[in-house]
């Protein structure tokens, strides 16, 4: 019961912030006087972004975003996956591929945008291609230290017990690595889906990043924070479709 | 009672970076096992019993000399002749305990529903049916170890390899587990090899004691514990327990300053 009460109060502390932040809103748009063009009101944002959900055009750029995303997942989890298991497979190989592919997770992708741009063009391939590649090095480095951290121990009683070699990669390696490899996977969706929206904002022709980046730009604030409130929706749909994807079963 | 196992001049040796001469891990062991028997290895800590054992269940190759079990040699694993019970909890953790009791006989290629039937049959033995659907990291340790046992003894083996398997255990739930493993081991007529490095546990559960010595691994001293098995725990206060008891304490000659490897 005490409990209860307690988790009642962390709910009502946590709707007064949102409450003092939404008010904080109205205020400043309101009698604080501050420009609709810098900040939209909550009234006016709520309308487009109605609208914008009754708009098919709304739903062909997600159709264009989501198949990008779609699609760089894909070769991002793929691609990392088979360089991560066969950089894996000897010690030697550990030594040589595992500081290249950790040095590569450190490196800001965002400078090779352009030359993408330059390289494939303004549509999807450059987003799909920036999206793996942000992708691609965390997915292959988790899928590394999955193999690696697979316990010897475990090995060896698979082979006391009568496994083939066979038997002890599809029946002991691969699910003792699963947990750290799905975590790549989660990693590099959430990096592949992040870069998708930002690059369509910085050089495209459609797309949810590119609607946000030209309603900013037109001085459409109301409907731009209708987009940014759109695109976290969208967001947060896909994270938890990867969530429950991704979940080790229990 | 027929030989179930023989080792004959059973040699390890060795070789290790900075060092010419080769390590004598094991030197020369004869040792043998007769069916049912329940024999333990006992010896200071690093006097090659766990590499005995590993050798005789085929995960080491010897240096030279033989191992036979059912007039056999013995040259890699074989579940079907030896099984083992492991020092640390090497249950597989995304299996249930009853995939985990299967999992040999899943590698001997046996359908789903006999290997699950078996299995059952193994827990229901170990008393542990109603848990064989939780996952290892459910369970105490102790349980974790009796499914270890299980899935050693769903083997059918001819013998049991058990390396310290209760060693991470507290001294309570050891005996109780001990006590329980020598009723089914009786009862099945299993042999079994047994390393430990508590002397309690050693004459608690042998047929016969071996003692080890360290570098090179020779056998020094066998000693049979005469008192039929099951046994329950009034054994432990038996004149009989404490003379052979404190008769291998003297044995072992632990040198002052260097035992944590006998237990006291």
């Amino acid at each position: 019961m005490r409990r209860r009460i307690y988790q009642l109060k962390i709910w009502m502390a946590q709707t007064a912030v949102v409450l003092a932040i939404v008010g904080l809103w109205l205020y400043v748009t309101g009698p604080g006087g501050v420009s609709p063009l810098l900040i939209a009101p909550p009234g006016d944002t709520l309308q487009e972004l109605w609208q914008l959900i009754w708009s098919p055009g709304t739903w062909s750029d997600v159709a264009t975003t989501g198949s990008e995303i779609v699609a760089a997942v894909l070769i991002a989890v793929s691609s990392g996956f088979v360089i991560g298991f066969l950089g894996s497979r000897t010690a030697f190989r550990l030594e040589v591929w595992e500081p290249l592919v950790a040095l590569g997770y450190t490196i800001p992708f965002v400078v090779f945008y352009p030359l993408l741009l330059l390289w494939l063009g303004i549509d999807e391939a450059s987003k799909i291609a920036f999206g793996a590649l942000n992708g691609f090095f965390a997915m292959a480095l988790n899928t590394m230290k999955g193999f690696k951290s697979v316990d010897q121990k475990l090995v060896r009683t698979a082979y006391a017990f009568g496994a083939t070699p066979r038997q002890i990669e599809w029946a002991i390696k691969l699910p003792a690595a699963m947990p750290i490899v799905l975590s790549g996977v989660r990693i590099a969706t959430a990096l592949a889906l992040i870069t998708v929206i930002f690059a369509e904002m910085v050089g495209s022709r459609k797309g949810l990043g590119f609607q946000l980046a030209k309603t900013t730009g037109t001085l459409q604030t109301s409907l731009s924070y209708a987009y940014i409130i759109f695109i976290l929706m969208f967001v947060g749909i896909l994270h938890v479709i990867i969530e429950r994807a991704s979940s080790t079963r229990r | 009672m027929s030989q179930a196992v023989i080792v004959d001049k059973l040699s390890v040796h060795y070789t290790i970076e900075q060092q010419p001469e080769p390590i004598v891990a094991l030197d020369e062991i004869d040792l043998s096992v007769k069916k049912g028997e329940l024999v333990t290895i006992i010896g200071p800590s690093g006097c090659g019993k766990s590499t005995l054992l590993h050798t005789i269940g085929g995960l080491i190759s010897p240096t030279s000399g033989s191992i036979h079990i059912d007039g056999t040699p013995l040259l890699g694993p074989d579940p079907k002749r030896a099984t083992f019970v492991f020092q640390e909890y090497t249950l597989l953790p995304w299996k249930n305990l009853v995939e985990n009791v299967a999992l040999g006989l899943k590698f001997a290629g046996i359908d789903r529903a006999s290997r699950t039937a078996r299995a059952m049959e193994q827990l229901k033995l170990m008393r542990l049916e109603q848990y064989a659907h939780m996952h290892p990291d459910q369970v105490s340790g102790g349980m974790q170890q009796r499914v270890a046992v299980a899935r050693a003894l769903a083997m059918e083996p001819q013998l049991i390899l058990m390396d310290e398997p209760f060693g991470a255990l507290d001294e309570q739930t050891r005996m109780m587990i001990g006590a329980e493993i020598s009723r089914i081991f009786t009862l099945e007529n299993r042999s079994a090899l047994f390393v430990t490095h508590s002397l309690d546990e050693a004459v608690f559960l042998a047929d016969r004691v071996i003692l080890l010595t360290t570098r090179p691994g020779r056998i020094k001293e066998e000693i049979i514990v005469d008192e039929p098995r099951p046994r329950t725990r009034k054994f432990l206060e038996t004149r009989r327990f404490v003379d052979i008891r404190s008769h291998l304490f003297a044995s072992l000659d632990v040198p002052a300053g260097d035992r944590e490897g006998a237990d006291t």
